[in-house]
């Protein structure tokens, strides 16, 4: 306006217009336009993603430390820790940290420039203080150690995953001392720690790291899997802030979640009756030479809960992957010592021992249950009525099921003869049994399968239950399905769990009830409140009460009668039923068989219930029907004598009293009374009142000396020694040699010494294969005179075939 | 100084003694106030920790706070004066500040140079106890000039000059003149020399915002649209290149696109600086409440202070600062539709376009929208002398808007 030369009106107007124009353009694009997309992007970061970013400041800005959660603690039925948590520690070394620990700014000298050279120097110091402390006092590998520390991009390196509190002390006395807590921290974590170590190794479980749980072990089969979650608790976490170089922060920004604990688990396994149980597998396994392991299981039958069970080979729960079978030990290290360790072969045969260890057979592998299955074909022909205690049967060696095709076979070639139901059974007489699947409707045999639970899961509360071979319905009921009808009747032609078995045989004898077995008695909370009970389940009742207790009679029978086929597992003093097994494994062509006895006591009254399985006892040699050490090989042979002794084992120790019969009260111990100082006579009639025989030794009327003291218990009927006269017992004599001995011959060694028997067992005086197995005083041993050496008497040779 | 009486002025000094625009100062003192409040939460723990090599705070954690406090004085202060200027005579003075900014970039790499944080980058000269970038310089240098001399346009077109048809160079005159590039090559020349200064330094930012700023200017003086389309089509075609053709600027690229794939090197910075305000939400974690300040984000005062604007306030506290600064950048071009002439409306254009582009710039680099590029916010970013010479451009602004004549009252 101003302008001294004044443009022509237009054209100035002009470029003003494009002046206005092109600063409304500027205004909008800059003044709001520009805003847009930013706006669009902060929504973007504060709305859409805001959780994500929030989430990883909080993973950079907070340390959190977590408090661990103690695990719940695995009891057993008398409330002793089979496996239990204590805190450990991780020790957790901070590269990043000890680098920012030492700060530049300390060595800016006054010409404000970096002394490099001192700076260096600080550092290194400090490394070497932290290398030099963690190798004197834990041994680490100090190159190594080195190599950690100079990675300075991490802030978490795990020197050590479980110190235990003593060591973590230390540390922790290290840290403080040398003020290193930017760069060495200790977390608590836990340990899990199996007191008893292999004992009940597949029904505990075991922890281990998986693909999900990281850092943490988490329970790898058995109970500390299927409880995992009750077990586990939750961790707890202390959440600090911290500043950009790791360092803790004094604020207000401090959060506790507070760790819950796991809830304890109880078990209705009971330690002891395990131990028993994996004690008598183990002497079984060398006694008798058996090549493919064991298994067996013990249940209370009234209420289904598991008391044991077993399976070889075991691990140590402890140090799981550890091959500690003896057996396996030793293939491995042929293999080791053939091949080398590096081999492929070495690393195949490692993997598959460790994957037998680890397999609880009990649990998942099914097998032919042999004659140990004859009590369900009774019970339900029994039921129905088809036989009663007085049918009689005539066993000719063997039977035709169809016309015209190959007759079955019994174990015995010349036959039973003729039987009655009871005798039946002591026979284990497959005939016998054919007979009575014969009379029994195919519909009601498969009914009675399925109501013992032969066809479906057990339910037991443990992860890794198998799986039945079975055969389908409509064969099982066609008329193809006879011959399998035939021998499913004595335990042959189909697979069944262990679990199933017992519960089954458990539904015979405690009045017809099939129980859900269970592992899990009781799960407390920390305060010690129970959150869950279990309450005895019962699924259904498959006999009835009667037809149970006849069942119950006749393998008493089994066990009591000498002639019965379980006798070796005859005990005095214990009612004891039970029923053998020898079962041949039809889907191998090795020939081995599986002996196996399961038995109960006490027979009015079961409180336990046991199965016993051995697989594949090493013949002497091919088709030999013997070990090589004399033993005939059956169930009758080989489990029942383990079974017996562990029935025995196991009511002892659960304080069942003993009931003894009439005859069996004779050899019951007896107090001894005092007759030194008597009339020769009148001792004798002392004596004779308490059931004793005596002999003397010396001349004289008054006897001076007796053996044994008085007061002490010994067996009646045994023959005590009266001294007369100068003649006085020696101190010590020596216990002889027992093995082998018939009992009689045994009685009359040991009372030769001085010492007394007291024999348990097959007692019978009278059958010469009858030998003595075990003597509780080793031979050569030197004991005061009438001290009692406990000696159990075996059969060793019932000739019985598949009993 | 004594103050004439309203009726000894001329018509001229009358004007320059209009009333200043309020809302825009307003604006100015408001951005100014908050940038403080801002610069002290976010300085707070760099402050305290002592982080940068380059300044010794000695654990004061008020220490870049009042440095700032004291620059914002002396800038309203400076502001206040130039404001009081007659804007006329920034036209004479602009030859001197071009050339005042051209020796001063030469300078740097005299021994008055600084380099920072141990880098080979020059960017800064000490002149009198002043630590400064003579780039902050060039830009208002550039700016006046180009404005200055571009106001003159119309007149120097008056009569379109006449070329010797005879001489080939008459000739080849008078095709480039009727084309518009004739008028052009002063300002190219200039802007050449000040990039080229820029570019050795190097100033990578500072080259963006001069070529910025200077075309806003020549945008709005009206040359011919052509000329931008051609030489955006050019910077474009050279970007690509780059782009494609450049590791350095390949890996910046991928870097934008996935920050995470370098989460420790390069992607660091733009990771933190989401993270902050990711975690902000909607209405942020409260003033002085930053976490991210805390050693994590790097340049948490400078570069990437409305990270910490964003973690603090929110996204409700991100928008009303943005809101203000829109509003500043509408209120500032309002004042340059309304200025008394063509070198008061360009000046505006110029100044105003290099706030709205910086303020663009920065918080695109902050939010990740762009790729990172070092430039710092206008009135928030720590930077005593760049804040004092950004509130002497708003006092230039404010000088215009004195002689806005006022509208006829109704």
């Amino acid at each position: 306006m101003q302008d001294p030369n004044r443009k022509p009106r237009r054209a100035d107007g002009k470029n003003n217009r494009s002046l206005f124009r092109r600063t409304i353009f500027l205004m909008v694009v800059l003044g709001i336009g520009m805003f847009l997309p930013l706006i669009a992007q902060l929504y973007k970061l504060q709305i859409v993603e805001q959780k994500d970013w929030e989430t990883r400041a909080a993973n950079q800005q907070t340390k959190s430390v977590s408090v661990a959660a103690n695990r719940g603690t695995i009891y057993d039925r008398e409330g002793r820790a089979m496996a239990l948590s204590a805190t450990v520690y991780k020790l957790i070394l901070n590269p990043m940290g000890v680098y920012g620990a030492v700060s530049k700014d300390d060595y800016i000298g006054e010409d404000k420039k970096l002394d490099e050279p001192a700076y260096e120097k600080a550092l290194y110091d400090l490394r070497k203080t932290i290398v030099d402390g963690i190798v004197e006092l834990f041994g680490y590998d100090e190159e190594r150690l080195w190599t950690r520390i100079e990675r300075i991009n991490s802030g978490y390196e795990v020197l050590y995953y479980e110190l235990e509190e003593e060591d973590a002390e230390k540390a922790r006395q290290f840290i403080s001392k040398n003020k290193l807590s930017a760069g060495l921290q200790l977390t608590p974590s836990s340990k899990r720690y199996y007191p008893f170590s292999s004992i009940g190794c597949h029904v505990l479980g075991f922890m281990s790291q998986n693909e999900t749980s990281g850092d943490n072990k988490v329970g790898a089969q058995g109970i500390e899997a299927m409880y995992e979650d009750v077990l586990s608790g939750e961790l707890g976490r202390v959440v600090t802030s911290k500043n950009g170089w790791g360092m803790e922060m004094i604020s207000g920004y401090d959060m506790y979640f507070d760790a819950q604990n796991g809830y304890d688990v109880t078990l209705t396994l009971d330690e002891r009756i395990q131990a028993m149980l994996e004690q008598t597998l183990a002497e079984g396994i060398e006694t008798y030479d058996v090549q493919n392991g064991a298994f067996g299981m013990a249940i209370n039958p009234q209420t289904g809960a598991v008391l044991a069970m077993a399976s070889t080979p075991n691990f140590d729960p402890n140090n799981y992957s550890e091959i500690i079978d003896a057996g396996l030990q030793q293939e491995l290290a042929d293999i080791a010592a053939e091949k080398g360790e590096d081999s492929e072969e070495y690393g195949a045969a490692w993997d598959a021992a460790f994957a037998r260890q680890l397999r609880n057979r009990t649990l998942s592998d099914a097998y032919e249950p042999g004659s140990v299955f004859k009590p369900i074909t009774v019970a339900m022909a029994l039921e129905e009525g088809v036989v009663s205690l007085d049918s009689t049967f005539f066993c000719g060696g063997s039977k035709v099921v169809i016309k015209g095709a190959q007759p079955t076979k019994c174990h015995k070639a010349g036959g039973h003869g003729s039987e009655n139901l009871t005798q039946a059974v002591m026979n284990s007489c497959n005939v016998a049994m054919m007979d009575i699947a014969e009379r029994l409707d195919p519909d009601v045999m498969w009914k009675y399968y399925q109501d013992f639970g032969l066809l479906s899961a057990t339910g037991i509360d443990l992860g890794g239950e198998g799986k039945q071979f079975f055969w389908t319905e409509e064969h099982f009921k066609s008329l193809n399905g006879t011959l399998d009808r035939a021998v499913s009747s004595f335990g042959q032609g189909m697979k069944i769990l262990p679990t199933q078995m017992i519960s089954a045989f458990a539904a015979v004898i405690n009045g017809g009830h099939l129980l859900e077995p269970y592992l899990v008695q009781s799960i407390t909370d920390q305060d010690g409140n129970t959150v869950f009970y279990h309450e005895t389940q019962e699924v259904r009742q498959v006999i009835s009460e009667s037809t149970s207790e006849k069942v119950r009679g006749i393998l008493e029978q089994v066990v009591g009668t000498p002639k019965g086929s379980g006798h070796n597992a005859y005990m005095s003093g214990y009612r004891i039923g039970g029923k053998t097994g020898t079962s041949e494994k039809l889907d191998e062509d090795t020939g081995d068989v599986m002996c196996s006895f399961m038995g109960f006591a006490p027979v009015d009254n079961p409180q336990v219930l046991v199965l016993l399985v051995y697989d594949s006892p090493k013949r002497s040699s091919p088709g030999s029907n013997w070990t090589a050490g004399g033993t005939y090989i059956s169930g009758g042979n080989i489990a029942a004598p383990m079974a017996g002794a562990l029935i025995g084992n196991i009511l002892d120790y659960m304080g069942i009293e003993k009931q003894y019969s009439s005859d069996e009260l004779a050899g019951v111990d007896t107090m001894m009374p005092r007759v030194v100082g008597q009339e020769l006579t009148v001792a004798k009639g002392a004596l004779q009142n308490q059931g004793f025989e005596c002999r003397t030794v010396g001349m004289g009327s008054i006897v001076t000396h007796q053996v044994p003291a008085a007061g002490a218990y010994i067996p009646g009927g045994s023959n005590v020694i009266l001294y007369l006269g100068d003649e006085a017992p020696a101190d010590q004599v020596e216990v002889p040699d027992l093995l082998g001995l018939s009992p009689t011959a045994a009685k009359v060694k040991l009372e030769e010494q001085g010492l007394f028997m007291k024999a348990t067992g097959v007692v019978d005086y009278t059958d010469s294969s009858v030998v003595c197995t075990t003597q509780s005083v080793n031979a050569g041993m030197m004991v005061s005179p009438g001290t009692v050496v406990e000696a159990r008497f075996v059969a060793s040779v019932i000739d019985y075939g598949n009993q | 100084m004594a103050r004439k009486a309203k009726r000894d002025l001329t018509i001229e000094q009358q004007l320059a003694r209009g009333p200043i625009d309020l809302p825009f100062l307003a604006l100015v003192m408001l951005l100014t106030a908050i940038g403080l409040i801002m610069v002290l939460s976010a300085s707070y723990a760099s402050a305290m920790y002592d982080l940068d090599p380059d300044v010794f705070t000695g654990g004061d954690p008020l220490y870049y706070f009042k440095r700032q406090f004291g620059f914002a004085v002396i800038g309203v202060v400076a502001m206040f004066i130039i404001s009081r200027i007659d804007y006329q005579q920034f036209r004479w003075m602009s030859v001197f500040a071009l050339g005042i900014s051209i020796v001063l970039l030469i300078l740097v790499f005299t021994p008055l140079g600084r380099t920072a944080g141990g880098s080979t980058v020059r960017r800064w000269i000490n002149l009198f106890g002043i630590r400064f970038q003579p780039s902050e310089v060039a830009k208002v240098g550039v700016i006046l000039y180009f404005a200055a001399s571009l106001s003159k346009r119309n007149s120097q077109l008056g009569p379109p000059r006449k070329w010797s048809k005879r001489t080939l160079t008459g000739r080849v005159c008078a095709v480039l003149d009727r084309i518009g590039l004739l008028e052009l090559v002063p300002y190219a020349v200039i802007l050449v020399v000040v990039l080229a200064l820029l570019y050795k330094e190097p100033h990578m930012s500072g080259m963006i915002l001069i070529t910025v700023a200077a075309a806003s200017v020549l945008f709005a003086s009206g040359i011919k649209l052509y000329w931008f389309i051609g030489g955006g089509t050019l910077v474009v075609a050279a970007l690509t290149f780059l782009i494609t053709q450049t590791k350095y600027m390949t890996q910046r690229i991928t870097i934008w696109l996935d920050p995470f794939q370098d989460y420790r090197g390069d992607g660091f910075q733009p990771i933190q600086s989401m993270i902050a305000i990711g975690s902000g939400g909607l209405l942020g974690v409260g003033l002085g409440n930053s976490r991210q300040k805390y050693l994590f984000l790097p340049e948490e005062h400078n570069d990437c202070i409305f990270a910490i604007v964003c973690e603090e306030l929110g996204m409700v506290g991100a928008i009303v600062i943005m809101a203000l600064f829109s509003l500043l950048i509408i209120r500032g071009y309002w004042l340059a539709l309304h200025a008394r002439d063509r070198f008061g409306t360009l000046l505006i254009v110029g100044i105003i376009s290099l706030l709205a582009v910086q303020t663009f710039l920065n918080i695109g680099v902050a939010t990740n929208a762009i790729p990172t590029t070092g430039i710092s916010l206008p009135f928030f970013s720590y930077g005593g002398t760049a804040l004092a010479i950004q509130l002497a451009e708003m006092g230039m602004v404010l000088s215009v808007s004195r002689q806005i004549v006022a509208p006829k009252a109704e």
